[in-house]
């Protein structure tokens, strides 16, 4: 299957609508370099060390009568719990396609291999943006998820996570409002322009850009 | 003249006799993206909501 199943790209297309793991206590593949990357050679993107840890983890769950034939194919729930088929010896690509595809459709609305790794590469921009100071950026990065998938029911997880975000980042921009107010009744007008120009110019799109701008426009005079 | 030529040569002939350095294979357009641990692959599926395939495999 390694080398006449998982190569096809149906049953790569197919394994996008799936979380896949590989389990073969095997270490003896050797590696194999992928640009600058090195990878176990008999499967691109992952370690040995990893498919011969992955193998006994749940191996005694799932065969529960010692032997295990192979190879095994099994899909499970999402929880990883519950068995939803298994073939025992080579499942051919045709096969292992419909069964994927009716696994799919009875666990309901998700998300996709390409859409996930979009929205969890956004989420860690942004991250890395609000982490870096690089507000502007982390805002962007936050609208791109709740723009190109708010309509998705089963993304609501990954839209719930970037709203958050925002949600912090906001709550951080009204503390400095607050900061800036207490600069202002204490005299201090320029530094608090400053504060408040910083707020409203890097938070935009979030309610406490408009609160600072309100706030610029009502600071006394310096003299 | 010989002070400097012979190391040349001889880093020449080292070379040569190596032959060209292991080039790495393509990278391959698209294929299947495994978990690297069932942790990642439970955390995985349940965020997505999708099923978990596994594959377990033997050499011959």
């Amino acid at each position: 299957m390694t080398s006449s199943v998982y190569p096809n790209k149906d049953v790569i297309a197919a394994s996008k609508q799936v979380v896949n793991i590989f389990c073969n206590k095997e270490d003896s593949h050797g590696t194999k370099k992928y640009g600058t990357e090195e990878w176990c050679a008999d499967n691109y993107g992952l370690k040995c060390e990893d498919h011969v840890k992955n193998h006994p983890e749940k191996s005694n769950k799932h065969f529960p009568k010692g032997t295990i034939p192979n190879p095994t194919t099994i899909l499970l729930t999402p929880d990883g719990e519950t068995e939803m088929w298994r073939k025992t010896g080579k499942a051919e690509g045709k096969e292992l396609c419909d069964a994927i595809k009716e696994a799919v459709k009875k666990t309901g609305a998700g998300i996709g291999r390409d859409e996930y790794k979009f929205m969890t590469e956004k989420l860690a921009k942004a991250e890395e943006a609000f982490g870096g100071n690089k507000v502007k950026d982390g805002i962007a990065a936050c609208n791109d998820v709740i723009k190109t998938f708010g309509k998705m029911p089963a993304a609501k997880p990954m839209i719930e996570k970037a709203e958050k975000k925002l949600d912090t980042a906001n709550e951080y921009g009204r503390e400095q409002i607050a900061k800036s107010k207490e600069l202002s009744t204490g005299g201090d007008i320029e530094g608090a322009k400053a504060i408040l120009k910083e707020i409203y110019a890097n938070y935009k799109g979030l309610d406490c850009s408009k609160e600072a701008e309100k706030e610029m426009a009502a600071l006394p005079k310096a003299k | 003249m010989n002070r400097f030529v012979l190391p040349v040569l001889a880093l020449a002939a080292t070379a040569a006799l190596a032959g060209p350095p292991d080039k790495p294979a393509k990278v391959p357009a698209d294929s299947i993206k495994w978990a690297t641990s069932w942790d990642e692959a439970i955390r995985e599926a349940k965020e997505r909501n999708v099923p978990i395939h596994v594959a377990y495999h033997k050499d011959n």
